[in-house]
């Protein structure tokens, strides 16, 4: 055998063998409680809104307080958020002044 | 790695392993400890996320006459029911600090017509999580936000 630098399989597969492990140390999760935030931001929407039932504020208070969401009043969408991966709905049924029932959903993207 | 009469050979392979080996092994140490770190921050961020998000949560949702920070509802006696996320603005006199080891909430601020602190702390930290939740104050619809901090 010349004088050289040589590598044997061991030697091959060791190195194969760390690539491996380094590639696959798990990375840590990040845990957030973004979802429940925004739940409860939802409903205590829809809780205000049952005192006081104004599409024109609901639409405005949803454009006030979250960057990408969605509303639909008995299924007619009033304000248009840009669909993403998540999302987080929550639905209520509000009476308005002469006691007609809607059902207000809120979606929010994120 | 040879085996003569006079004892053992290394070989450069087996030089080489050992060195993977050491390197390795300061890898694992590194990594143990960046996780070990960072599964310290990422407990003490959970704890303080989940106290600001459960008091303001209590603070929206319950009526506590002694400490309204705890809960800040109207109360409607005749149907003996707390109506939820209305609040009386004078139940605001009535905040204390929480008795907390670790924990506690560095200010409250409401926003409507106008932006009005009603709690404030003097104690000073670095590490803190705000809330903000939507309420009705004495009929008005408000924003309320919570920063809950960790004692440094």
């Amino acid at each position: 055998m010349n004088k050289g630098f040589v590598l044997s399989f061991e030697a091959a597969l060791t190195l194969i063998l760390f690539s491996l492990i380094l590639l696959s140390v798990p990375q840590p999760k990040t845990e957030s409680f973004t979802e429940l935030i925004i739940l409860q931001q939802e409903n205590d929407l829809l809780k205000i809104w049952s005192k006081d039932y104004s599409p024109l504020e609901m639409i405005k208070d949803i454009k006030t307080n979250f960057t990408n969401a969605s509303l639909f009043i008995d299924e007619i969408q009033l304000v248009n958020g840009n669909i993403t991966k998540n999302s987080i709905a929550s639905e209520g049924v509000l009476l308005d002044l002469i006691l007609i029932e809607h059902k207000v959903r809120i979606v929010v993207y994120y | 790695m040879h085996i003569t009469n006079k004892g053992f050979v290394f070989t450069t392979d087996l030089i080489f392993t050992i060195m993977i080996l050491l390197v390795m092994l300061l890898v694992f140490v590194i990594f143990i400890n960046n996780h070990v770190n960072f599964f310290v921050q990422q407990e003490k961020n959970t704890y303080l996320e989940e106290k600001t998000i459960f008091t303001a949560d209590s603070f929206v949702k319950n009526y506590n006459e002694n400490n309204t920070m705890l809960g800040a509802c109207n109360v409607d006696d005749s149907r003996k029911r707390i109506l939820n996320n209305e609040i009386n603005s004078l139940n605001f006199l009535k905040i204390k600090q929480l008795e907390l080891n670790d924990f506690f909430i560095k200010k409250i601020i409401v926003k409507n017509i106008f932006e009005k602190t009603i709690f404030e702390s003097s104690t000073q930290s670095k590490n803190c999580f705000s809330i903000k939740r939507f309420v009705l104050i004495d009929n008005i619809k408000s924003e309320i936000t919570f920063l809950g901090c960790l004692y440094e």
